[in-house]
């Protein structure tokens, strides 16, 4: 009779530890599985920081109006004064993309030379386009033919005025 | 470089015209035929290019308009103020470009687009009658162009200057249709530098 008990209490003691280690195997799974999710977690939070801290910046980042410096030349025989090439640009600025985008524009003659009929006009850098557009359309200023040339765009006045100079030549 | 191209003027003084299109940057000319003798002719450093614009409002005309032309004009342009003539010129070989102004845009539509992408002809914009039509044919040509840019079918602009004062520089033409249809500068630069050069080579014109 005690043969039968210790086999019973053996099997019953071995399907015990059978069950334990088997229970150990899925809590060590399920931790490692936990582990990974923590680490995956950890990771998504700091993108998610980083995007937040991009987003963020870029939101209220106001972006400062850089300016561009025209040089330009005129084509015509006759002579040119500043106030008339000054008033035929807003008026053709005006003409093609109305009043916001001369107010935006705001393009102001810097520099002219009315001899050498050449000079340099100042912008911003999101509206270099509409002033270009407007200079090439000047066709006449009082009843005098004329041609306008946008030479080159610049950044900085010294490099426009280097440029200037070296069209004398 | 190789420098830029007029497409289409309209004036006889070739000379004065010469002087300004190479001081703006322009190597080759096509000018609207004023009884020219010649086909293609150097002024200075410029190559001027004898171009015929065709107006015509059927196809039976512009087939006899067409015919044994290309031995006296290398360009030729087409102004169709008909439907018919319109399809015509969009398959036809001996026509380069088919042009969009206030008396064409009515027959410039969707299936001439079409048409015109599956023969691969150009679309001319001349920008002076662009500019100096009223508000509502100025949206109408700028709803064909951006159909057409859409439609990739290439576009050339020209200035169709009648005077010296009346040609537009090519950055002035960059930054105008830049800003009108949004569109890279390279797009443009294509419209009036490779495009035509490529229509001129093929006509034997050398640029």
């Amino acid at each position: 009779m005690t043969w039968e008990i210790e086999y019973i209490l053996a099997i019953v003691l071995g399907v015990y530890a059978l069950a334990l280690a088997v229970l150990y195997i899925i809590i060590a799974r399920i931790y490692r599985k936990l582990e990974l999710y923590r680490k995956m977690v950890k990771r998504l939070e700091e993108t998610i920081k980083i995007l937040h801290k991009d987003v963020g910046e870029a939101l209220t980042k106001k972006h400062r109006l850089r300016r561009r410096y025209i040089v330009f030349t005129i084509v015509s025989s006759d002579k040119i004064l500043k106030q008339e090439i000054e008033e035929a640009l807003r008026a053709k600025l005006a003409s093609l993309y109305g009043i916001i985008g001369l107010a935006k524009s705001d393009p102001q003659l810097v520099y002219y030379e009315p001899e050498l009929k050449r000079g340099i006009i100042r912008t911003s850098h999101l509206t270099k386009d509409y002033v270009l557009a407007a200079l090439s359309l000047i066709k006449e200023v009082n009843g005098k033919k004329l041609l306008v040339i946008p030479v080159k765009t610049t950044g900085t006045i010294k490099k426009a005025r280097k440029i200037l100079y070296s069209l004398r030549k | 470089m190789k420098g830029y191209i007029d497409f289409w003027i309209q004036s006889t003084d070739i000379e004065s015209i010469g002087d300004k299109a190479y001081v703006l940057g322009y190597n080759t000319v096509c000018i609207e035929d004023q009884g020219f003798s010649w086909r293609i002719k150097k002024v200075g450093n410029v190559v001027f290019v004898k171009k015929k614009v065709i107006v015509s409002d059927n196809e039976k005309s512009l087939k006899e308009l067409l015919r044994g032309i290309k031995t006296e004009y290398p360009i030729v342009s087409v102004k169709p103020t008909g439907v018919s003539a319109a399809r015509l010129a969009a398959r036809d070989g001996r026509v380069d470009t088919v042009v969009l102004d206030p008396d064409t845009i009515d027959y410039i539509d969707k299936t001439q687009a079409l048409m015109m992408k599956r023969y691969g002809k150009p679309l001319e914009v001349p920008i002076n009658s662009f500019l100096k039509s009223n508000r509502r044919i100025k949206a109408m040509i700028y709803r064909r162009i951006y159909l057409f840019y859409q439609y990739s079918v290439p576009i050339i602009y020209s200035s169709s200057a009648s005077e010296w004062n009346e040609l537009i520089h090519p950055k002035g033409i960059v930054s105008l249709i830049k800003t009108l249809l949004e569109v890279d500068y390279r797009h443009v630069l294509l419209s009036i530098s490779d495009i035509p050069r490529k229509i001129l080579v093929g006509n034997g014109v050398k640029v």
